[in-house]
């Protein structure tokens, strides 16, 4: 299933989808509304989650995949249902998708085990673009391995530069990118550079944290090798994410940690090992959180995203053009200015106001930002600053959310600006 | 939510900063980076035989808090050593985590501070400098042993 295909959406609304997240129906302090504007740092949680982590943990809590019990048998459908939903999701299938603790841990588990399969010299390339959880297990990895590092080029308006990229391939083995920057909302022509990759004799691991929240994703289609997601981003618990690997590659990988779960047989001297997706999960696997974010996939399949993104690009206009009325020659983005291909997401800065200070300014209308650097350091070094202020918008936003920011923005010239 | 985190007080201590700067001839030098935003602060000082700040000189790409804090930490700077300075961030933390004037006894400019108690996640952006310019007297502590 991809892209909501067979899926039955619901009749898109804003408010009727807002209403479905229990901590956006109250204020956050009295006579004050949320206005939840930092969803590229975590997902909110709606209630369709909440009900299945709670039923699962006051139902269903056992361990899986061992004893024989009622309980053991529910929690072990409800943790391979949960891989069946996250695949579809993905559309691909649940015998390659690997439960991990999150996004970082994916990468790191590709890093290390497939990473075991380089050779020295070979080279890893990587683009400024990445947050550090797609940027530092390779750093890490060539320091341990001798490979090179090699840099993948963003342009000014914080896209991959896809012009650099046939020139930067000779040698590489793995292409490491993000489907969606946190910083610029630049969506990546992902089967485009998966062409090239391949083309050149190398696999590409995509960070899909960004891009999922926004609608189901087909895998396949893109023609990538390894496609990660984080949990938390799409309103699941945390601690958890997923893993889509080719099968062929997951198969010839050696596992990464060590345990119960990921064994096959286990004798005083050495062991044997699970097919993946077990081979990657040692020890017991995070049920509950599993089990959230199948019903985070569900919900989100459930959403008519087509016009939930149509509705979010006018909101994105909306904010860039409200921040160039406001802040004038002051205002830079750091991103497209256009609305084409890119996620409802805008950072900026205001020259001679700190995006912390003007994140804690807004915070008293309520509305929640995010400063700093994004945990994407090298991006804004590129860019010649230390941090931005990030607005990311989810389905249930609507144009009182933004008008708030507005209306923060303007308090914040007022203070730091006198 | 946030509520008069940013007084006068403390946008003038941020705006009104003193031994903003280099020093010629540094003893020591540090520069640390807050992780979470990419905030710098540097410093540069010079030592007396006894091992304390003659002279320091800073650069601050910060927020208003780190700002504030550095100008107001510069001032009174001249005479401590790497250890006072340390054993003063200490207790800073531990003032700011209950918002209870004088958060700094001796110091009232950095009463400043008193609204941020409510805000965890501000704290480092107020030690930055004392962290800096500690790590600043040390390097030019075991550059002179």
């Amino acid at each position: 299933m991809g892209r909501g295909e067979g899926v039955n959406l619901m009749p898109y609304s804003p408010a009727l989808l807002k209403a479905q997240y229990p901590i956006l129906s109250e204020d956050i302090a009295p006579g004050v509304p949320l206005h939840y504007l930092d969803n590229g740092a975590t997902g909110q949680m709606p209630r369709a989650v909440l009900d299945a982590v709670v039923t699962h943990e006051t139902r269903n809590r056992a361990n899986v995949k061992r004893s024989v019990h009622t309980l053991a048998e529910r929690a072990t459908n409800a943790y391979d249902a949960a891989r069946e939903d996250v695949a579809a999701y993905l559309n691909v299938s649940a015998r390659d998708l690997v439960f991990t603790a999150g996004c970082t841990m994916a990468i790191n588990l590709v890093a290390h085990s497939y990473g075991s399969l380089l050779r020295e010299g070979d080279a890893i390339a990587v683009s400024t673009l990445e947050h550090h959880a797609n940027m530092v297990p390779w750093q890490m990895l060539a320091a341990r391995r001798g490979l090179r590092l090699v840099r993948l080029p963003a342009t000014a308006e914080g896209r991959l530069d896809m012009d650099a990229l046939p020139g930067l391939l000779d040698g590489v083995r793995l292409v490491a990118i993000t489907h969606a920057s946190n910083v610029t909302g630049a969506i990546t022509p992902v089967a485009e550079v998966a062409a090239q990759a391949r083309a050149a004799g190398a696999v590409t691991l995509v960070d899909g944290a960004q891009m999922a929240p926004h609608g189901p994703v087909d895998v396949p289609a893109l023609g990538c090798d390894f496609y990660v997601i984080s949990g938390h981003k799409l309103g699941a618990p945390n601690g958890i994410g997923a893993l889509w690997g080719r099968r062929e590659l997951l198969a010839a990988m050696p596992p990464f940690l060590g345990g119960g779960e990921m064994i096959r047989s286990v004798r005083f001297e050495s062991s044997t090992y699970a097919r993946p997706p077990q081979r990657f999960e040692a020890g017991t696997p995070p049920i509950g959180p599993a089990v959230g974010l199948g019903a985070a996939c569900r919900f989100h399949a459930g959403i008519d995203h087509a016009a939930a993104n149509r509705h979010l690009a006018a909101l994105t206009g909306r904010l860039i053009e409200g921040l160039r009325q406001r802040c004038g020659d002051r205002l830079r983005l750091i991103g497209p200015g256009d609305l084409a291909d890119r996620l409802p997401l805008v950072s900026f800065t205001i020259k001679g106001a700190h995006p912390h200070d003007i994140c804690q300014i807004l915070d008293r209308r309520g509305v929640a930002l995010r400063g700093g650097h994004h945990c994407a350091q090298v991006l804004h070094e590129a860019y010649g600053v230390a941090g931005s202020t990030r607005a990311s918008m989810a389905a249930f936003n609507d144009a009182g959310d933004i008008d708030a920011c507005l209306a923060g923005i303007e308090d914040a010239l007022r203070i730091l600006l006198p | 939510m946030t509520d008069d985190l940013y007084p006068r007080d403390m946008l003038r201590a941020a705006s009104d900063v003193s031994r903003q700067g280099e020093l010629p001839a540094p003893d020591g030098t540090a520069a640390l980076d807050n992780p979470f935003c990419g905030d710098r602060v540097e410093y540069d000082v010079t030592l007396d035989e006894g091992h304390k700040i003659r002279a320091v000189r800073h650069r601050v790409h910060a927020c208003v808090l780190c700002q504030a804090s550095a100008s107001l930490l510069s001032a009174m700077a001249e005479g401590l050593d790497a250890e006072t300075i340390a054993a003063t961030a200490e207790d800073l933390l531990a003032a700011l985590k209950t918002g209870e004037a004088p958060l700094l006894p001796g110091h009232p400019g950095f009463d400043v501070f008193t609204s941020v108690t409510k805000h965890r996640a501000r704290f480092a952006c107020v030690l930055l400098p004392f962290e800096t310019l500690e790590a600043a007297a040390r390097d030019a502590g075991n550059k002179s042993a």
